[in-house]
Parts: structure tokens; C-alpha cells; sequence
């Protein structure tokens, strides 16, 4: 159990001072920021469980709201709470699935985050298909191959 | 059943249950002074962790800066001299007409601590604070426009509601005839400008500034300029998307304005 704990701090510590030195990249017009506090999320979730993965998403999005949000705070740490125990659920099901489903539900995860952020955030404005595209699909799509990158990387594919 | 032991073997729903209603009493919540205070103390935290990655990205910067300032300054004192003469005749015809001053306005130069960790950013640290003078409300720009206002100010650090939030209004004039409007952010890099009347006289390139009504901003200071302006049948008011001038995606330095 410490040995999770310091992990998981040294784990937030390495991913914040990453994420917050990464650049702004633009794909087709759209410019993107690679979420990388869900991606370790992610990976820490799959591999720990809910418990786990709900206080690290709670404690890693409380620091994206007091850094990056003001009349939204709370949004992230609520969002992210809510993916931990998600990607949580793919770590009790890793008998049953195999790295495709649980690769898809990782992606299902972060639909369901940016797709949460983009609801609160846009809610009673116009929306365009475009808007889901730009707000969800691709900011989702794109986290989820820096995952699978990640995944290959640091675990060579042995999901849990 | 016990409720502990019912706790216990419900221990990941409560896990959830408990995160959950934290951030959504948080949520609900952060307009509160308490949570403007708790803002404060995380800008000067935040400023002591980021220093040493600052001086890094300065350090990295101020080769390319230095060129691209050195060819500004050319630039500015061959269009100064023009300005100097405007001003002349602009002196002359104000003492003419016995008008009263305007007050001048203070810039406060400040670097940006962080603004990444989310690819949403609605709020930056800079790092100038109570120490060099600030105070909440104060309104923000970059060398193409305004960015924002100081919302909760540390010691040597002050928060910074950007003009990308979307509770952030402004209010604003636009065109010749300066028409009074409100800006609202709409997304990445665009805003809307609302309140202005169909029959205004509101063209694309036209520039959008602080109409100085409110005592945060003062007057004039560019926000946005007018990409496109659409009427319909049923609205007495123009539809004006604007295109923002500050640089939201790239916030390096900035300036804190006090009049």
C-alpha cells in the first residue's frame, strides 16, 4: 500500500511537470494539448483498480481545476473521479477481457470524460457536429493512441 | 447488516460517492471568497514549483525574442515619429475644445507561471502579485490585446480569468460609430458580440475595444477584431463573430493595466 502511495506521487509529480511543459499542437486546424494526466490515469487505473484509480483521478483533477479553471472548478476533479472508477472496473475484469475490449473500454473512459467536460462546458449554446468532433472524438482519439504508446512503452502490452 | 460492514463491502461506490460530492459541493461553491483565498496561496505555491522550469523556457526564449524585438523597435520608432506629430495636433485641438485628460495607463509587465495542464485553458498564474501592486480586478493583456482579469492575488503570484471563459463578459464597442455590444467567448479563438443593433453599421476587419464603461477595464483597449456579422428576420440584433487578438494559445509575457 505505501509503495502504491509513493508511486502515485511520484507518478502525479513526473506527469503534471510533463504535461506542463508540452507544447500546443495543432491537428487539421484544431489545437491540442495532450491530456497527459488521463493517460497516466489510465494506466494507473487499469492496473490498480477503482479505489485506487478514483482518489488518483480525484487528486489529479483537482489540480487541473485550481491551475487551469475558475467558474468550472470542481468539474475536473468530478470528471476524472468518475473516469478513475471506470478505468477501474477494465482492472476487475482482466480475466475476461482481452486487450482489445479492454483497450476499447479505455477509449469508451475518455469519450465519456471529455464528453462530460464538453456537456458542462457548452451547455445551452449552439452545438455543431463539428463542436463533438473537435471536443470529444479527437481529443479522445489522440489520448487514447499516446496510451496505447505509453502502454507498449513502459508495459510491453501486459495489461494488469 | 452492520453499516460498517455494509461501508466496507461498498467501499468503491463510497470511494466514488465521496470524490464525487467533494468536487460537486467545489463545483457549486467556487465563487465563495474562501475558495478565491485557497486560489490565491495555489498561484504562489505554483510560482515557487514552476521557477525553475521558468528560468529554463526564458533562458530558451530571449535569443528569439531579442531578434524579433530588435526589428520592433525599429519598426515603433519610425511610426512614433509620426505619432508624435498626431500628438501635437491631437493636444492642440483637445486644449481647443477644453477637454479634460484622460488618465494614463500603468503596464505591469509579468511572465506567465503555467497554463498547460489542461487543453482547456480558462485561467492562468502570472507571476506579479500583492507585492508589486496588484489587486483583483485588474485587467490583463499581451502585446495584441486583452486576455483577462486578476481574480484571486497572492503574495508574489495572482490569478488570471482569461477572456476564454465562458462566463466572462465584456463590455465593448464596435465599428466608426462605436456601437455598444457585449463580448462572450464562444470557442477556441473566437468570441460572439451581442446587443448590437441590425441596422448598426458593423463591417468585417472592424476592431473591437473596451468600451470602458466598466471600472475594470479602461476604454479602448483592443479585445477582437470582426470576422463575419449576419442578420436575421427574426432578431433585431446582428449576429458579429469576432476573432480574438490576444495570443491564448502561446501566453508567454503579459502586462497587468492599472489607470
Amino acid at each position: 500500500m505505501r509503495g502504491s502511495i509513493i508511486w502515485l506521487v511520484l507518478g502525479i509529480i513526473v506527469a503534471v511537470a510533463i504535461q506542463s511543459a508540452l507544447p500546443r499542437i495543432t491537428v487539421s486546424g484544431i489545437p491540442f494539448t495532450p491530456d497527459l494526466l488521463l493517460v497516466f490515469l489510465a494506466l494507473a487505473g487499469v492496473r490498480k483498480g477503482r479505489i485506487f484509480a478514483v482518489f488518483t483521478g480525484f487528486s489529479l483533477g483537482i489540480l487541473q481545476d485550481l491551475t487551469t479553471q475558475v467558474n468550472l472548478l470542481g468539474l475536473y476533479a468530478f470528471i476524472k473521479s468518475l473516469s478513475g472508477y471506470a478505468l477501474g472496473t477494465i482492472f476487475q475484469y482482466r480475466e475476461y477481457w482481452n486487450r482489445t475490449v479492454r483497450l476499447l473500454a479505455v477509449m469508451v473512459c475518455f469519450l465519456i470524460h471529455f464528453g462530460i467536460y464538453a456537456f458542462v462546458t457548452l451547455y445551452g449554446s449552439e452545438v455543431q457536429i463539428i463542436d463533438f468532433l473537435r471536443l470529444i472524438f479527437i481529443p479522445a482519439l489522440l489520448n487514447w493512441i499516446l496510451y496505447i504508446i505509453l502502454e507498449k512503452l513502459f508495459f510491453d502490452l501486459k495489461v494488469g | 447488516m452492520l453499516p460498517f460492514r455494509w461501508i466496507y463491502l461498498n467501499r468503491e461506490l463510497m470511494s466514488l460517492a465521496i470524490t464525487a460530492g467533494v468536487s460537486l459541493l467545489l463545483f457549486f461553491n467556487n465563487d465563495t471568497p474562501e475558495m478565491r483565498g485557497a486560489q490565491a496561496i495555489i498561484a504562489d505555491v505554483n510560482k515557487i514549483i514552476s521557477s525553475p522550469q521558468r528560468v529554463y523556457f526564458d533562458l530558451l526564449a530571449v535569443r528569439r525574442e531579442n531578434e524579433v524585438l530588435a526589428e520592433s523597435v525599429t519598426r515603433l520608432q519610425l511610426l512614433n515619429s509620426k505619432l508624435l506629430r498626431y500628438q501635437y495636433e491631437h493636444d492642440r485641438l483637445r486644449s481647443m475644445l477644453n477637454l479634460v485628460e484622460d488618465s494614463p495607463v500603468n503596464l505591469l509587465p509579468a511572465s506567465v507561471i503555467n497554463q498547460q495542464l489542461s487543453a482547456s485553458v480558462r485561467s492562468i498564474t502570472i507571476n506579479v502579485g500583492s507585492e508589486q501592486g496588484v489587486v483583483v480586478d485588474q485587467a490583463i493583456m499581451d502585446i495584441n490585446g486583452l486576455l483577462g482579469k486578476t481574480i484571486a492575488v497572492g503574495v508574489g503570484a495572482s490569478r488570471v480569468q482569461l477572456i476564454t471563459d465562458i462566463n466572462y463578459l465584456v463590455s465593448v464597442r464596435v465599428g466608426d460609430q462605436r456601437h455598444l455590444g457585449i463580448y462572450k467567448y464562444s470557442d477556441t479563438t473566437r468570441g460572439e458580440v451581442e446587443n448590437i443593433p441590425r441596422s448598426a453599421d458593423v463591417e468585417e476587419g472592424d476592431l473591437v475595444v473596451t468600451s470602458g464603461i466598466s471600472e475594470i477595464y479602461p476604454p479602448d483597449i483592443p479585445l477582437a477584431r470582426v470576422i463575419s456579422t449576419s442578420r436575421s428576420a427574426d432578431s433585431p440584433f446582428q449576429k458579429i463573430i469576432v476573432e480574438l487578438l490576444a495570443d491564448i494559445t502561446d501566453l508567454n509575457y503579459v502586462f497587468v493595466l492599472s489607470q
